[in-house]
């Protein structure tokens, strides 16, 4: 049947031409149009225009007057990548491998940006340890000063092809002239291979190793004496004696974290266990592992031989020792070789020395105590250093008797640090071929005809071979930024083989493992070990070339006026990260001091050039300058006065000094101390024998974060003891308490506040707790980096740490106690101590800063306007004030760039706001703005993180789930964080049971209840120390 | 208000003006005011004024004070806003001391000055009619408001026996109206005899 | 009812000279009604330059950031606070002169209150440009008011010493500044019926209100000032006990000391007199009202000097008492290593020779009558009060608990000195339109006191003193029965 119609109108029904016009428009009547000439209310329905007007305007006021930050776009994935969710971090194993220093690590990697480094925990070797080099290196992956492609001589960027194709024709023609690869020390078993394979296509190629700073004394002294050309594997974790000579073992010696990690082991104590191993350290400067010394003794260089003798004489070796005078240093030995008599093989000797003589006796010193086999591993030798002296040498000379057809550089970078540069530049004009694999355009780069970018290693496939059999895999955790290619590629292509570095790579391994899916495991696991540790081998000893060593160092000379020692900064190392701002901004373990070098003397050698470490030396930013004079070479350097210094020594850092063109943050900073570098006809000397230094006159400007080297008897801010007094009265650390109640009455503690009786708080369920050891604390500053890392602390430069505006959450205290000729030390990380009664929260006006149910002291950036006041109220002085914009965040963009021209701040912020370094940046901290004040958030967006994932699966939260950046970094595990509420947790365990003893909250008179505890420092020594000793 | 009629006499010390004052209110006539260019205290008894009741008012402005920062502090801190600020209790009273008081000071003192302009009707823009400039410089002038069968001339006369100088008669707005003293209203057309 | 006032002639006269009320007006109102001296246009000029100079340093600071001033992490807060401490103090003298001494029925008090009270206001005006420009972020300055708004719940938090300014400084200005303009209208309206020009009729019009003098609004003027001193007593009391709070509270050594509120307070009104000296010691010259403004005021605030002075002395011996007493050892390090010894040592002994030994010479008569000496030692009080809140709040933060953390030396540079440059250019910049658009001296008031204290009436009291009970009582008893 006919379906019924329906209509509404006429109109309809006989299908007007009206009606269907009408049916057509969507919108029956037309938006008004008001025309100019005709005012708003004359236009058609001018009431619900007028609101519509009304409600844009308004909306566009509000939006225009709350608009603070600029519109960024934000590009979303087409379609999603595998394994990427957005806003979740993947963790890919891989290396950090630099001039030598081998780490496996995890590398983080948010939204495909490589962001933070931790430690990998399957290595049996570092066991998840890092330093603070390990955590700054991911910023160098984002340095504004990569090469960023192929270059040939000045300014033309042809391609690779391009080039392979030149260097091709130039191999071909260079007949059997020899072709040199100059590297630093590689351990990588694929990149040898792939060396092997060119050294077949070209005979004549001679692979040339050199360290910055060279360890070829160590290596030919074992060769000389085991047979064997390599660093032994020590084990201070084994040691219960340990004698350091100038070695800087947890700073800067071999490989420091490790060492760091096994020294801390062999020294961790408990109420119950309190047997520490023993250190002595002889130094001429003060380094950070003299720091950590108990019993320090200081010589000259000159008398490094004469030392070393006498400690093998005192052990029984049959030499004659020349005389040393220092009474103190004297016994100093003698102590020391009775104690290492007594160890009976669990004791070490170690020497920074780069002299093979010293060595060799060190050696010799270490077979007569037994150490072999027992604190030395014969059999796990280190592979992290293989440079030697005297090739690097003989190729200068060779180089510049143009016997050289071709140079290819890796690596190391001696128009700067080698010891004649000037040399080494006249060599290099004369080499037909110079082709420098380079990140950046270093100095010795740019004066080489082709720079052929290689990959930064969070970008490069790769293997590390740290001792025989224990190898760590590098694998790329972002596509290349830039136009880059792997050094082995080069190598392989140019021998013919077509196959990049990639595949080979992978077949080696998958061929040596056995199978892709091993290759796959080990790749994920970042490690491959043997499956059960080998046992610590011995190895034989010729006592030959002893008595030549010992007859050698006899007859050293005595020194001058004066003695330089060129030494290391933990931060800057030999200088090739020197362009890393996080590192340039850490504060010096000893010094105190970012951004320079400059000479440390002690207070006598001080007050022979009339500088006295008086108050107005403290308070100025300008410090005196002196002269020191080496040879025909003078610096003119800023005199830092640092107590416990050998009175005729001076200390001088390498690696500063780099020429500008590397960038803003390393380039024109201190001043180049490598030409002071001797060479002894053997290795490099890192010393000057005969020196003079004489006043400069002048000040010139140091950026040092901490002025008052002392704690003024303040037990409430550090405690310690010596085991001994610790043993005998365990309730020492409680009796000091003893002395606040006679200060501040028995019950300072309930009168420390108005409301006694309330009880508003009670903690339920999480109370976040910090412990840090003091005696686990060796100062090194892998936990400052790590926070800036992780916490996007900004970087602030030279001119403002001067101004003390540094930003740093965590900072490290150092304070010498004692007499000053030869102090102690003691290093205290400080940070916000989330005071249950926190001082700071009372005073903001605002309520920016107040406490959440956790325990946290939290700080609400949206809130803060910069009074400042929660900083002056802040007895511990973690708070930071974003004095200017240094990150770019705030609401008058760009407005540091005028200030970096009249020269307020430092250029490198510019750098820092680069957006190539921006993408270090976290995503999951707040980038604070100008005027904001912050501070130590214990990291909780990883807290935030750890609870959700409890929650996902619906579990309680597990100890060391989650830990801070500091806690994660430290390489002694001296930072313990958790849950204090959870009986289970290691810190409830430490502050109750373990370590109760030694538990004490800083300035606790105060009565502002820190959830962060500190352990009190136990020094393995029969002197008095801290307070005990100035009584 | 209105327009009316007024008799004003000068006088040029308060010590006249006194007697003055208790002689022509005992004569029945009626003040108007007497515009004194300081306080003359005791004229306002002479005149039979009552006693202001202005400080009642700044009493109850300052309790209004009081009770709002007190009630103000403890809803934010204990109803609307818990939050745990240096372990303080949620109502720290010795906390909440100076604001009370300073907000019982700013509602009394503001309130009393709105209070005080309202009833003497003072305000920018406000004009009144001023019987003798001099009233504000040096002459104490009283005004006595004539009805319509009040004898001006006796008036005056009694005046000046009571010593006032230059008596005249003015026809003024009683009240106070919106205007600037620096141009001339015409209130009103003079209708002399 | 008696109309003899009385008053001895042994209290010298407040008003010298033969004067009556026309000549009151005359004097006091002549200035306002000619033009200005060549002087007063250099003074105000250079006063609007400093003012400038201050402008350019805030607008520097507020784009650039406040890291161009030598604050720091240890050293949160240095001339930007010293100053509004500075300028706080400053602005109690007038308040404290026309309320305390109102209740106090100080006659003299007619002659300065005006002054002082405007000098009072201006320095208060000062004062708040510190709190406000040293934040962080003034732009959202408006935070420290609690006001229901659209971020959740979000309030200010009252346990905060900073809020409690907020709340003492703004009522301290609001109720200074009606106090100050109720006492005006009387005079204004002076002005009014004085003026000539069609502009000044026109003006003090619209500024007296439409004041008229009447009896009853007289009547209710003086309940009104009489009230407002009653409140602002205890509110000039309270605003510097406040703002010594944002130290008193605080953990600091050196700040957290229960001496501070009376401390402060003696030492407000130390400073607020030595600068009400300063200025009317000019004022009296330029604009000749020495008849007005007497030696014998000046005498009178020079004693107010010299006790407060002792006063602020006393606390200075008693701090330093305490510290070595209470056996704090932070506390005892703060004075007697880093206050009275140490880098700040200069300061430290500038506040005590300008504040505690160089008052002490008013004790002679003869220097607290001698104008130029009086003048002298007013700038000298007011640069010692100066280093007094720079001691306090420098050198007590840049060595506190931890030794770690102790500062370098604190220079200011040229944005903070241009900043506060700039508020004594605002100071001036007010003061000098003050003089030359308002009767700096209370006519009305003067007049009031006039037939007891003036000269002229005094000496005709002088036979009162011979005569007999009876005479006396028979010459002025109530004259029931006329004349």
């Amino acid at each position: 049947m006919q379906k019924k119609e329906h209509w509404q109108s006429f109109g309809q029904k006989d299908g007007s031409e009206a009606f269907n016009q009408l049916a057509k428009d969507e919108f029956q009547e037309s938006l008004p149009v008001v025309s100019p000439d005709e005012g708003l209310f004359d236009a058609k329905a001018p009431r619900r225009d007028f609101l519509k007007y009304l409600g844009f305007s308004t909306a566009a006021a509000a939006l225009a007057a709350s608009c603070e930050m600029p519109v960024r776009k934000s590009i979303p994935f087409l379609n999603k990548p595998e394994d990427i969710v957005p806003g979740v971090a993947n963790y890919y194993a891989t290396t950090f491998v630099q001039d030598g220093d081998m780490i496996p690590v995890l590398a983080k990697v948010r939204d495909g940006r490589p962001i933070k480094i931790e430690g990998n925990e399957k290595s049996t070797i570092t066991k998840g340890v890092t330093n603070a080099r390990v955590q700054a290196s991911v910023l160098s992956l984002y340095d504004v000063n990569r090469v960023r492609n192929p270059k040939e001589g000045k300014g033309n960027e042809p391609t690779f092809e391009a080039i392979d194709k030149k260097i091709a024709q130039a191999l071909a023609g260079n007949g059997s002239k020899p072709i040199v690869l100059l590297t630093s020390t590689i351990s990588s078993p694929t990149i040898k291979a792939a060396i092997d394979d060119f050294t077949k296509k070209f005979p004549s190629t001679r692979q040339v190793t050199v360290d910055a700073v060279s360890y070829s004394g160590l290596l030919q002294a074992s060769e000389a004496v085991y047979g064997k050309r390599a660093i032994p594997g020590y084990r201070f974790d084994k040691a219960k004696v340990i004698v350091s000579i100038d070695a800087d073992f947890l700073g800067t010696w071999v490989s420091p974290a490790t060492f760091a990690r096994q020294y801390a082991e062999g020294r961790r104590v408990t109420d119950a266990n309190l047997d520490m191993s023993r250190h002595f350290q002889f130094e001429g400067t003060f380094s950070m592992t003299g720091a950590n010394a108990d019993e320090r003794y200081t010589f000259k260089p000159s008398q490094t031989g004469a030392v070393v003798l006498a400690l093998y004489q005192a052990l029984g070796g049959s030499v004659s020792a020349p005389a040393l005078t220092e009474q103190r240093l004297k016994d100093g030995i003698v102590q020391a070789a009775k104690e290492l008599k007594a160890a009976g093989g669990n004791a070490l000797v170690v020497a920074g020395s780069n002299d093979k003589n010293v060595q060799i006796v060190v050696h010799a010193i270490n077979e007569l105590i037994g150490a072999g086999g027992k604190t030395i591993d014969w059999t796990g030798t280190l592979n992290y250093r293989q440079g030697i002296d005297a090739d690097m040498v003989k190729l200068v000379d060779d180089m510049n008797a143009g016997s050289i057809g071709a140079l290819f550089i890796f690596g190391p970078n001696p128009v700067y640090n080698y010891y004649q540069a000037d040399k080494f530049k006249s060599g290099l004009a004369k080499v037909p071929l110079t082709v420098a694999f380079a990140q950046v355009e270093d100095e010795t780069a740019t004066l080489c005809q082709y720079i052929l970018p290689v990959h930064h290693y969070l970008e490069s496939w790769g293997d590390a071979e740290l001792k025989p059999g224990y190898v760590s895999f590098l694998q790329p955790t972002i596509a290349p930024l830039f136009k880059t290619r792997a050094f082995a590629t080069s190598l392989l292509k140019w021998s013919g083989n077509d196959k990049d570095y990639e595949n080979y790579f992978k077949e080696y391994w998958v061929a040596k493992l056995g199978g892709i899916d091993a290759f796959d495991l080990a790749l994920q696991a970042g490690i491959s070990e043997p499956a059960q540790e080998p046992a610590i081998g011995t190895a034989a000893f010729n006592s030959g070339p002893v008595s030549a060593a010992t007859s050698a160092l006899a007859q050293a000379k005595a020194g001058g006026q004066v003695e330089v020692v060129l030494y290391q900064k933990v931060s800057i190392g030999d200088g090739a990260l020197a362009n890393n701002p996080w590192l340039q901004e850490m504060p010096d373990p000893v010094t105190r001091i970012t951004w320079d070098n400059y000479a440390i003397l002690s207070p006598a050698l001080a007050a022979k050039m009339n500088i006295h470490a008086g108050d107005h030396y403290e308070v100025e930013i300008g410090k005196p300058t002196v002269s020191v004079k080496v040879g025909d070479k003078t610096y003119k350097l800023a005199a830092i006065i640092i107590p416990g210094v050998h009175p005729d020594v001076i200390g001088v850092a390498l690696g500063y000094g780099r020429d500008p063109k590397i960038g803003l943050a390393g380039g024109g900073i201190g001043q180049n101390a490598y030409p002071l570098v001797g060479y002894d006809g053997t290795g490099f000397t890192y010393a000057a024998t005969d020196a003079s230094v004489t006043a400069a006159g002048d000040t010139y400007k140091i950026a040092q974060t901490q002025l008052h080297n002392v704690y003024e008897g303040r037990t409430s801010v550090i405690k310690e003891a010596t085991v001994g007094t610790f043993r005998e009265s365990p309730d020492i650390f409680r009796q000091m308490d003893k002395e606040l109640e006679e200060e501040y009455g028995d019950n300072f503690r309930e009168n420390g506040t108005l409301y006694k009786d309330e009880d508003v708080y009670d903690r339920f369920g999480i109370a976040w707790g910090m412990s840090v050891d003091l005696s686990a604390c060796i100062g090194c500053g892998a936990c400052v980096v790590a926070c800036n890392v992780e916490n996007n602390v900004p970087v602030v430069g030279k001119i403002q740490v001067a101004k003390a505006h540094e930003m740093h959450w965590i900072r490290i205290d150092r304070y010498f106690s004692g007499d000053m000729e030869n102090p102690d030390v003691v290093f205290q990380p400080m940070m916000c101590q989330h005071c249950d009664n926190a001082p700071c929260e009372n005073v903001c006006p605002v309520n920016a800063t107040n406490h959440s149910t956790e325990g946290l002291n939290q700080m609400a950036y949206n809130r803060c306007i910069g009074t400042r006041y929660c900083a002056n109220n802040c007895p511990f002085k973690v708070r930071r004030f974003n004095w200017y914009d240094w990150l770019g965040a705030d609401s008058f963009p760009d407005n540091q760039k005028p200030l970096v021209e009249e020269g307020w701040i430092d250029p490198i912020l510019n750098d820092m706001n680069d957006p190539l370094s921006r993408m270090v940046l976290n995503p999951d901290v707040t980038v604070r703005g100008r005027g904001v004040m912050e501070k130590c958030s214990f990291c909780v967006q990883r807290l935030q993180e750890g609870k959700l994932n409890a929650k996902k699966d619906s579990r309680p939260l597990r100890d060391g789930e989650v830990r801070t950046a500091c806690a994660q970094a430290c390489p002694t595990h001296a930072i313990v964080f958790g849950n204090a509420n959870d009986s289970s947790s290691e810190i409830f365990n430490l502050r109750k049971r373990e370590n109760k003893n030694r538990v004490y909250y800083a300035l606790e008179e105060l009565h502002v209840l820190p959830n962060v505890n500190y352990l009190a420092k136990v020094r393995n020594t029969e002197r008095k120390v801290g307070m005990e000793k100035e009584a | 208000m209105a327009i009316k009629k007024f008799v004003v006499g000068n006088f040029t010390d308060e010590e006249v003006l006194f007697p003055a004052v208790k002689r022509v209110r005992s004569a029945g006539y009626k003040i108007h005011d007497v515009y004194t260019p300081f306080p003359v205290h005791g004229l306002d008894h002479a005149l039979g004024l009552k006693q202001t009741q202005l400080h009642t008012a700044g009493f109850i402005y300052g309790i209004t004070g009081t009770t709002t920062a007190l009630c103000g502090i403890s809803w934010i801190f204990d109803v609307d806003w818990l939050m745990n600020i240096g372990g303080k209790p949620h109502i720290p009273l010795p906390a909440m001391i100076p604001i009370t008081f300073e907000l019982t000071v700013l509602f009394a003192a503001v309130g009393m000055v709105y209070t005080f302009c309202w009833l003497c009707a003072l305000a920018p823009g406000v004009k009144k009619h001023v019987f003798n400039p001099r009233s504000t410089d040096d002459t104490f002038t009283m005004v006595i408001e004539c009805t319509e069968h009040t004898n001006t001339e006796e008036v005056k006369a009694f005046l000046s026996t009571v010593g006032a100088a230059d008596i005249n008669v003015q026809h003024a707005e009683a009240g106070w109206w919106w205007g600037t003293y620096d141009k001339e209203q015409v209130l009103y057309k003079e209708e002399l005899v | 009812m008696s109309l003899l006032k009385y008053e001895s002639t042994l209290r010298e006269p407040l008003v010298d000279g033969d004067k009556d009320y026309h000549q009151v007006s005359e004097d006091i109102c002549r200035p306002i009604e000619v033009k200005p001296l060549k002087s007063w246009y250099v003074g105000f000029g250079i006063s609007v330059l400093l003012l400038l100079f201050g402008v350019y340093s805030i607008y520097r600071d507020v784009t650039y950031g406040i890291g161009q001033w030598n604050l720091n992490r240890t050293i949160g807060w240095g001339w930007d606070i010293t100053n509004f401490v500075w300028w706080v103090g400053i602005g109690h003298a007038g308040t404290l002169i026309s309320a305390i001494l109102l209740l106090f029925r100080q006659g003299w008090r007619t002659g300065v209150n005006r002054a002082a009270e405007a000098m009072t206001i201006f320095a208060v005006m000062c004062a708040g440009q510190f709190p406000i420009w040293h934040m962080g972020r003034v732009w959202i300055a408006f935070f420290v008011m609690p006001y229901p708004n659209t971020r959740g719940p979000v309030w200010v938090n009252f346990n905060s010493p900073l809020l409690w300014d907020v709340f003492a400084i703004s009522t301290y200005f609001t109720v200074s500044l009606l106090f100050w303009y109720s006492g005006l209208l009387p005079d204004l309206a002076t002005l009014r019926d004085r003026a000539k020009t069609k502009f000044r009729k026109f003006f003090y019009g619209l500024t007296s209100f439409g004041w008229s003098g009447s009896t009853k609004h007289w009547q209710r003027f003086e309940a009104l000032a009489l009230v407002l001193a009653g409140l602002s007593a205890p509110l000039v009391l309270s605003v510097h006990t406040i703002v010594s709070m944002d130290f008193a509270t605080s953990v600091i050594p050196g700040w957290h000391t229960q001496i501070f509120p009376p401390y402060f307070v003696a030492g407000a009104i130390f400073s607020g007199f030595a600068m009400v000296q300063t200025l009317l010691i000019i004022t009296r010259k330029v604009l000749r009202l020495e008849d007005y403004i007497t030696i014998g005021h000046i005498e009178a605030m020079n004693k107010v000097i010299v006790m407060t002075g002792s006063i602020v002395g006393c606390a200075y011996l008693t701090e330093l008492f305490i510290a070595w007493y209470s056996g704090n050892p932070y506390e005892y390090d703060a004075f007697y290593k880093y206050r009275i010894a140490g880098p700040y040592v200069w300061a430290y002994w500038t506040m005590m020779t300008c504040n505690v030994v160089s008052p002490q010479l008013f004790w002679s008569a003869k220097l607290r009558r001698n104008i130029q000496f009086t003048f002298i030692m007013s700038v000298v009080v007011n640069i010692g009060m100066w280093f007094e809140r720079f001691v306090i709040i420098v050198t007590s933060l840049y060595r506190d608990y931890l030794p770690s953390s102790w500062s370098t030396f604190y220079r200011p540079t040229i944005w903070e000195v241009g900043f506060f440059m700039g508020t004594i250019g605002l100071f001036f910049t007010c003061y000098f339109l003050f003089a030359k658009y308002f009767p700096v001296i209370a006519v009305a008031e003067i007049k009031a006191v006039l037939k007891t204290s003036g000269e002229n009436f005094k000496r005709g009291m002088e036979g009162i003193e011979k005569e007999s009970v009876d005479e006396f009582v028979h010459k002025h008893a109530p004259s029931e029965h006329g004349h």
